[in-house]
């Protein structure tokens, strides 16, 4: 009996560098679909580690915000 | 040879007749009556035989005439005893100020009647139409709410009826024609009342009114419908139980006042058509459910169009306002008083009489 | 000022608009501070005799899609506005008037009421400002006779023109791009919603400054509160108010913004509880995920584990998450760092779906491992591009990964109406989960569910809502008072905080609602309907007591007012219609 044919998950990559507001998975997909059909648009090449500390610079920049908006 | 060929020329029109127009399925019955009974009579010189003398009454009679004619006997009968009387305006204009619909008293002679108000209307002046037109408009938010009801009532009464009281007409065969008799006799009626009125519909005072559904040809005041559901369901309420006052909040007159609301979210009348239908609605009920009993007494009440407001506004209508017009609360509304017998209807009543036994039968 | 400066800098991503959702001609070429000119007729907010009496007024916000901005009910007598401030975010960009926001097209007050008193309709005003443009690509949802935005901001905002109510409830508003809301995820809102709020609450104070510099030059400052309402909501996220959106939320209620009174936010809680969207899973357990044919939008799941206390030399273990498409072996993903995607293809090569490790920082320092599963549409939007099989799909959290509980949900993915968009929903199955009783009733509770069903139907409340201040509305039916099934529950499982009367029974669903147009009516059904309802009640609430309130207080006031009713207080069952 042969088993079922095994998908792969590629090797993993950045997809972001730098924090912005906004981003989640979904607006990653959303401009990958975008740069796919449209030559003009690029993504650019991201160590695969580049994201790292993200999560630590979201909290940074949403305390900022915040300071500014109701400061 | 003539003959045959007479007969196929007969067959021939018969065969035209067969695959024409309506009256088919008659001229096939005729053809085969007239071609037996020339096979079979034998003679033609006839005899008549011994006859008898009528023994059954009215009322027996009147269920072996079938429904339709049954139908058009009964209102003509009730029809005997209603009769109409205006008051001018001063000067005289060309509608009345007021419209009653009188009853005949009982007692009597056939030459000599004399007529007792059952309801009187008093037209609205132009004026309380104006201020009320808005209220129309208001009532159209409810439009897309009641589209479905508002559709089928156009011409649909009694099924609504029947889904609250256990009286389908294949069980209760006698009060679905006393109810479609009421229908009947209410629709003259109110259209008397209505020419002689002759008041202008909401969507005279503004183009914004719309109505959604095609407004009839005739005058605003009464509501036709409202006057038909008040008489239905002050029927089904003395048939239940005689005597009874209007409790304006069971079910039957919920319905009756929704039935009658709807007809303002249409955008064709002003609540005030609504509160007149339902006095003289009530009123024509209790007068028919009076003549079917040997005893039966109505009073004689009174709607005032041009008085049906509270603080200054026109009034609107729903059943807590059915309510105060019933216990004496409303300007507006006279509640009968001077109660009088009614003139028995002998072929009414003994429909009448069939219904309270088909009502008070109906657990079996 | 700030909170200008904020819009300014801290939102340019909105104009490099990754996702695609604003037009070409939308954007400010040239952001700059505004400099209203307080003389300038053309830019005061509101008309002298509509506006507000500083002890007796709130303003309500509504961000909503199409806001019927000249709607009647959003005026006084005399045709003049009620709406201070509305920015179309995805209109043509128009200079002179809202020269700080990134795109699109500003109107205040005045000029509003002078478009009302030169004769033009309300379509017709539509289109001269730039709500309507059937010239332009796009969705023209400012022309929807029934739009949602419609429904929400006359809810919570409209007044009969003579009601002396009227003139203490300002509006500010904000219509968000047609393509928001479209994508009925909603996961591309975030940032047009923030810069929402920021508009409300930049135009909230120059609004009290304009009433002050209209009073008596010595007249005391006014500081209005203010009353947000967002009817608008996700199905999927973490849930523990930790998001960036959620946060400054709180912030704004919790500290306030200088120059203005409170401000508080209402959001539906919403209504997918039977939907099959949320589910619970231990390390080693799978879940089945279906996906629907033909559907040419992504399916996506989130994932998020237990919070936990990052030690010393870091968080800790990375989730990973092991996808079964249909028909084929299982496979694990293997990041290693935050923000990392990883492409799963098929045997030939081709994607199916995409995962992304997204953790984050939850409010009080812990961390949650998260990860977004993007499932290709089922039917490719156009050809040629990679599509994922539908059916049977399985989710497993590995053994290995940390104990405790891990939270899935579902994003909601079905089509909005009046948007074309053929999305279809995709849900969990799970045997143990049950939709009815024996005799047909529908199970409304775990509980009642009974057994240790994988899907749940308690913590379904909108994604966007599980901060400590906003208000979450439930709905119940008008004529009983009961809640609504669909209703999302908190994770109490309260349907909401308070709730507000939306259907009329269950047999008779809906309720009227307002057309875009003045005078026109509808029928329409949602928690979106709550919300306008708690937040208009709130708004008087506030007006001329602008104390505080935080969210235990609201309630507790809500109970004395309206009772305490079977699952919360239901306002708004006294109706323009009582039931004769």
């Amino acid at each position: 009996m042969t088993s079922p044919p095994a998908p792969r998950w590629s090797d993993p990559e950045a997809a972001f560098a730098e924090y912005r507001p906004g981003q989640s998975a979904y607006l990653h997909y959303f401009y990958d679909l975008r740069t796919s059909r449209d030559d003009k648009l690029q993504r650019p090449d991201l160590d695969s580690e580049a994201g790292a500390e993200l999560p630590w610079q979201l909290e940074k920049a949403l305390r900022k915000m915040i300071e500014e908006s109701l400061g | 040879m003539s003959l045959l060929q007479g007969q196929q020329g007969q067959q021939g029109q018969q065969g035209q007749g067969y695959g024409g127009s309506g009256g088919s399925a008659e001229s096939l019955m005729a053809a085969a009556l007239m071609q037996c009974r020339d096979a079979i009579v034998g003679t033609e010189i006839v005899r008549p035989g011994t006859s008898q003398d009528v023994t059954l009454g009215q009322d027996k009679r009147l269920e072996r005439m079938g429904r339709q004619y049954r139908h058009q006997a009964l209102i003509a009968e009730l029809m005997e005893d209603i009769g109409f009387d205006c008051a001018e305006y001063d000067p005289v204009k060309p509608t009345a100020k007021a419209f009653t619909v009188l009853r005949r008293k009982a007692g009597g002679s056939a030459t000599s009647v004399d007529y007792t108000p059952l309801a009187e209307l008093v037209r609205p002046g132009i004026g309380d139409f104006h201020d009320a037109a808005p209220m129309v408009a208001t009532y159209a938010e409810l439009r897309a709410d009641r589209a479905a009801e508002i559709l089928v009532q156009v011409r649909d009464l009694i099924p609504f009826f029947v889904s609250i009281l256990p009286v389908t007409p294949v069980r209760c065969p006698a009060v679905t024609e006393m109810l479609e008799c009421a229908l009947d006799i209410v629709a003259p009626v109110v259209m008397r009342v209505k020419i002689a009125l002759g008041c202008p519909r909401p969507s005279q005072f503004s183009d914004r009114i719309q109505p959604m559904i095609a407004e009839p040809p005739h005058p605003s005041f009464p509501s036709g419908h409202a006057t038909q559901v008040f008489t239905l369901a002050t029927m089904l309420s003395l048939l239940d139980k005689p005597g009874t006052a209007v409790v304006s909040d069971s079910q039957v007159y919920r319905l009756a006042c929704r039935i009658a609301i709807n007809r303002t979210v249409a955008g064709m009348h002003y609540p005030v058509d609504s509160a007149a239908g339902a006095i003289l609605g009530i009123q024509l009920g209790r007068y028919l459910m009076a003549r079917g009993k040997a005893d039966g007494k109505v009073g004689s009440a009174g709607f005032d169009g041009t008085k049906f407001r509270t603080d200054g506004k026109p009034r609107d209508f729903h059943y807590a306002v059915l309510d105060k017009m019933m216990k004496d609360d409303d300007e507006a509304t006279k509640i009968p008083q001077g109660e009088s017998n009614v003139r028995p209807a002998p072929l009414w009543q003994s429909l009448c009489k069939r219904g309270a036994e088909e009502w008070d039968s109906r657990w079996s | 000022m700030a909170l200008a400066h904020a819009i300014v800098t801290a939102f340019s991503e909105f104009l490099e608009d990754p996702a695609g959702i604003l037009s070409q001609d939308a954007p400010n070429p040239r952001q700059r501070d505004l400099t209203d000119d307080p003389d300038d007729a053309r830019l005061a907010y509101l008309p002298e005799d509509a506006l507000p009496s500083p002890e007796s007024g709130c303003i309500i916000g509504v961000i909503d899609d199409a806001i019927p901005f000249v709607h009647q009910s959003l005026t006084v007598t005399g045709k003049l506005s009620r709406v201070a401030a509305v920015w179309m975010q995805d209109a043509k960009f128009r200079k002179d008037v809202g020269i700080d926001l990134p795109t699109g097209a500003e109107w205040r007050g005045v000029e509003l009421s002078g478009l009302l008193n030169s004769g033009l309709d309300d379509d017709a005003i539509y289109r001269r400002t730039g709500a309507v443009d059937m010239t332009r690509p796009g969705i023209p949802s400012g022309a929807f006779q029934h739009g949602h935005g419609a429904s929400v901001t006359t809810l919570a905002a409209g007044f009969p023109p003579d009601d002396p109510a009227a003139r203490n409830h300002p509006l500010i508003a904000v219509s968000l791009p047609p393509r928001i809301i479209a994508d009925s995820t909603g996961v591309v809102a975030t940032v047009p919603i923030l810069e929402g709020i920021l508009f409300i609450l930049n135009r909230a104070r120059r609004l009290c400054r304009f009433i002050e510099t209209r009073r008596k030059p010595n007249a005391a400052v006014v500081r209005l509160p203010v009353v947000i309402n967002i009817s608008l909501g996700l199905t999927a996220g973490p849930r523990d108010g930790s998001t960036p959106l959620e946060r400054f939320m709180d912030a704004v209620s919790e500290h306030g913004v200088p120059g203005l009174g409170p401000v508080h936010f209402v959001f539906p809680v919403g209504n997918h509880r039977q939907a099959r969207l949320r589910a619970r899973l231990r390390p080693g357990e799978t879940i089945a995920w279906r996906l629907p044919p033909d559907d040419p939008t992504i399916n996506a799941v989130e994932i998020w584990g237990p919070p936990r206390t990052p030690g010393a030399s870091g968080p800790g273990p990375v989730l990973q998450v092991t996808l079964k498409p249909p028909g084929m072996a299982p496979a694990t993903t293997a990041f290693t760092v935050p923000w990392q995607y990883s492409i799963l293809s098929d045997p030939g090569g081709k994607a199916v779906a995409r995962a992304y490790y997204q953790p984050h920082l939850t409010r009080d320092g812990q961390w949650r491992d998260g990860i977004v599963v993007i499932a290709l549409p089922t039917c490719p939007e156009r050809l040629g591009e990679p599509f994922a099989p539908p059916g049977e799909w399985k989710i497993a959290i590995p053994r290995n990964a940390p104990a405790g509980i891990y939270d899935l949900s579902a994003q909601r993915d079905e089509v909005i109406r009046g948007y074309r968009g053929g999305a279809r929903q995709s849900w969990f199955y799970d045997p143990a989960y049950r939709s009815h009783d024996p005799a047909g009733w529908p199970i409304l509770t775990d509980a009642e569910n009974g057994g240790r069903p994988k899907v749940i139907r308690t913590d379904t409340v909108n994604a966007y809502a599980t901060g400590e201040r906003p208000l979450r509305a439930g709905a119940a039916y008008g004529r009983s008072g009961r809640t609504t099934p669909y209703v999302g529950l908190l994770k109490t499982g309260l349907p909401g905080d308070c709730l507000a009367a939306v259907d009329r029974s269950p047999t008779d669903g809906g309720m009227i609602v307002r057309g875009r147009d003045s005078g026109s009516f509808g029928l329409a059904s949602g928690t979106s309907l709550a919300g306008p309802q708690l937040a208009r009640w709130l708004a008087e609430v506030l007006a001329g007591n602008a104390s505080p309130l935080d969210r235990a207080a609201i309630v507790t006031r809500a109970n004395t007012v309206f009772g305490p009713g079977q699952d919360g207080p239901v306002a708004g069952r006294d109706t323009r219609f009582p039931e004769y």
